[in-house]
């Protein structure tokens, strides 16, 4: 038996899905967090095998606005479920009866689930759920979410069997009257005429202040990185970095392993290859568990609504909405659910654009490599980690700028965003969510990752003919890199070694790190980030900063481009994304070097008059772009 | 009068709603239609706190602006 769980957004339902599943869809505090449908098996507990349930995004009618919405309507019309669950947001009941009413008329088997229970016995409010039964000819149960009330009921109902009553037929002018009658026949709900301001409110008028609003948010956001750079998830990821992938397991690894009489060739391959690469990506698993843990926590308790209002004024310059800061600062974790949270963008141009913009913002994967180089070249400068942030914004503002003036459009349209009470935020949802991501990221580390790195390592250990490298020039790798090679020039990334690091960037950022770990043959971090290392002789600080700017800017990995095709819907935009990104990533990196080799270095770098002739060619052809739009729209 | 020019924090009817079909159909899902409720909590910079039902919307100065009312 397939049932659905449709209704408002923000009204419970991923909640209760995965209290009734025990799966762990990401659960928010503001409008829009699912936003693709997911199915599961019902929990044991249940004692119903047979049934599956679908959880659905919310939707307020079955005449969506968002794209998100769509998806609600095309299952129901489409799949032609068994059951409908319509969860019913208990703290707005009438509200929520206005897309119970075009559910009935469907005439699909229904159960009506008030949820937030807690809520309405907060408020005293009273339910005559025989007369509300009676009014709209369905079963109706109450249930909370949070603690799992009525859960059991609510399952034992969907196995009743139940007749399909024609619904009477409501338009859009009598319908509000109809559900109005049934509010005030089977509810006690009586009409304030003076409106008090709630918790909620006053809150508000604190974070959404003139003055401190602003810098609540990016004081917030500052003590979110500060606590998983540097804090808490700083110090385990130092512990690991330094100790244990550099020292403890590599040493007890080569001892067991000349013990064992190993072949030095399978023993290079685990110990710099496997452990080396791997270790260099999962030695920043706490911060990323620290990250994913503040921002669930922040998701959950109904501040990030707030934050999309106050940012709305400003990003509006830049021809986004507010609704994007949501998708960019969800991207600071990941840039995958950060590209697939815009779909609650209501302006189809605001939300290209949003797409296009996200993964601007450094996302996790990118942390290792800031972290890396800021370590090796700015050994003394503190701020190169927040600069970076501050970067991203600041790109993303003129990147904006400029996006708009190439596809001219108006971004003043309907803005409306559900601002949900605030509520303490579940730590146990937050662990729970941040060691699902931890999971996720060591699963992508251990097989991904893990065959790109056997397979680097094999690369640069071996000539094309099979035959172990004895010089390092000789092997695939470094034959492959060549070819590429010349692009990078202007940038000032010589050598095969970083044209290999660039094209498994491609693949995954985390793969950046973990490349030049293995091309370079250390093992562990310690030798990586030495400021006399390796890493120092392929870079001075200024080519250093600009292939940290480079792997900022360009598509952070497949999978976020995979989320960009499904978000964008087209093959055009999708292509004229990545084109974009790579162009970013690149036209900034080529400027970092050339114009900081002549202030620094007081020379020209290589390839300067290559880098004028590609400056030269992008600003004009960014300008026809702009004058080509200027004149279609006279 | 314009919902916008209202007194904060105090109920209102609301007389008509002059947007384009496809907008003032997303109001009538939030309860939003000639004939309810409606009242404004405050202002953050180009949009408006408002209140329908039992909810609190941000909703852009354009919007509120071409929602009229009645005390």
């Amino acid at each position: 038996m397939k049932i659905i769980l449709v209704g408002n957004p923000n009204c419970g339902k991923t909640t209760l899905y995965n209290k009734l599943t025990g799966e762990k869809g990401s659960v928010g505090n503001y409008s829009g967090i699912t936003v693709s449908k997911r199915e599961s098996k019902l929990k044991e507990e249940y004692g119903k095998s047979n049934i599956t349930l679908v959880d659905l995004p919310g939707s307020y009618s079955l005449t969506p606005y968002t794209s998100e919405e769509n998806i609600t309507k095309d299952y129901i019309l489409n799949e032609s479920p068994d059951l409908i669950i319509n969860v019913v947001d208990g703290a707005n009941i009438e509200r929520s009866l206005f897309f119970t009413t075009q559910l009935l008329e469907l005439n699909v088997p229904m159960i009506v689930c008030i949820n937030k229970l807690d809520i309405i016995k907060k408020r005293d409010e009273i339910i005559d759920l025989t007369k509300m039964e009676k009014e709209l000819g369905c079963s109706i149960i109450l249930t909370n979410g949070q603690n799992g009330e009525g859960l059991h009921l609510l399952i034992e109902e969907t196995e009743k069997k139940r007749v399909v009553k024609q619904f009477k037929k409501l338009d859009k002018d009598n319908r509000q009257q109809y559900i109005r009658e049934v509010i005030n026949k089977s509810t006690n709900k009586k009409a304030v005429s003076k409106y008090e301001n709630t918790k909620s409110d006053k809150i508000d008028k604190v974070v959404t202040n003139k003055y401190l609003g602003v810098p609540i948010f990016f004081g917030i956001m500052t003590i979110v990185f500060w606590l998983s750079q540097r804090g808490v998830g700083g110090y385990f990821s130092d512990y690991l970095n330094e100790i244990f992938f550099a020292e403890t397991l590599p040493n007890y690894l080569n001892n067991l392993f000349s013990n064992l009489e190993v072949s030095k060739m399978l023993q290079g391959l685990i110990v710099e290859g496997v452990v080396g690469g791997i270790g260099a990506v999962l030695g920043f698993l706490p911060l990323i568990i620290v990250l994913f843990f503040l921002l669930a926590l922040l998701e959950d308790s109904g501040y990030l609504a707030r934050v999309a209002l106050i940012m709305d004024v400003y990003l509006r310059k830049v021809g986004l909405s507010g609704k994007s800061i949501i998708p960019m600062i969800v991207g600071t974790g990941c840039s995958v659910p950060g590209v697939m949270a815009t779909r609650t963008i209501e302006n189809d141009n605001e939300r290209k654009m949003t797409i296009m913009l996200t993964p601007f913002v450094p996302c996790s994967a990118k942390m290792p490599i800031i972290a890396l180089f800021s370590v090796v070249f700015f050994p003394t400068l503190p701020f190169i980690g927040p600069l970076m942030y501050i970067l991203s914004i600041v790109v993303i503002v003129l990147a904006g700028l400029i996006l708009k003036k190439i596809f001219k459009y108006s971004n003043d349209s309907l803005f409306i965003l559900e601002l949900p009470d605030y509520k303490m935020p579940s730590l146990k949802y937050a662990i729970v969510n941040s060691l699902d991501k931890a999971k996720g990221f060591i699963y992508k580390a251990t097989t991904i990752i893990l065959v790109m790195n056997t397979v680097i390592w094999l690369m640069q250990a071996y000539t094309p003919k099979l035959e172990v490298a004895l010089n390092q020039e000789n092997s695939i790798l470094a034959i492959v890199g060549t070819f590429i090679a010349p692009l990078l020039i202007p940038l000032g990334f010589a050598g095969w070694q970083l044209a290999a690091a660039t094209i498994t960037g491609f693949v995954a950022k985390e793969e950046v790190v973990a490349t030049l770990a293995v091309v370079l043959g250390v093992t562990g971090e310690t030798l990586l980030f030495s400021t006399t290392g390796p890493l120092a002789q392929l870079f001075n600080p200024v080519t250093g900063f600009a292939f940290l700017i480079f792997n900022l800017f360009t598509p952070p990995c497949f999978a976020a481009i995979g989320a960009m095709n499904t978000e964008f819907k087209s093959k055009k935009w999708l292509m004229r994304g990545i084109g974009f990104q790579v162009a970013v990533g690149y036209i900034l990196a080529m400027l970092v070097t050339q114009i900081g080799t002549i202030l620094v270095y007081k020379k020209l770098a290589d390839g300067f008059i290559p880098s004028i002739i590609i400056l030269i060619l992008s600003v004009g052809y960014v300008t026809f772009l702009m004058m080509k739009s200027e004149e279609n729209n006279e | 009068m314009i919902l916008g020019q209202c007194e904060f924090n105090k109920k209102y009817f609301v007389e008509k709603i002059e947007c384009n079909e496809k907008e003032a159909r997303y109001l009538l899902t939030l309860g939003c239609y000639a004939g309810s409720e409606i009242l404004i909590i405050s202002k953050v910079s180009n949009n408006y706190i408002v209140k329908i039902l039992d909810s609190k919307y941000g909703i852009n100065e354009k919007i509120v602006n071409k929602i009229k009312v009645k005390g």
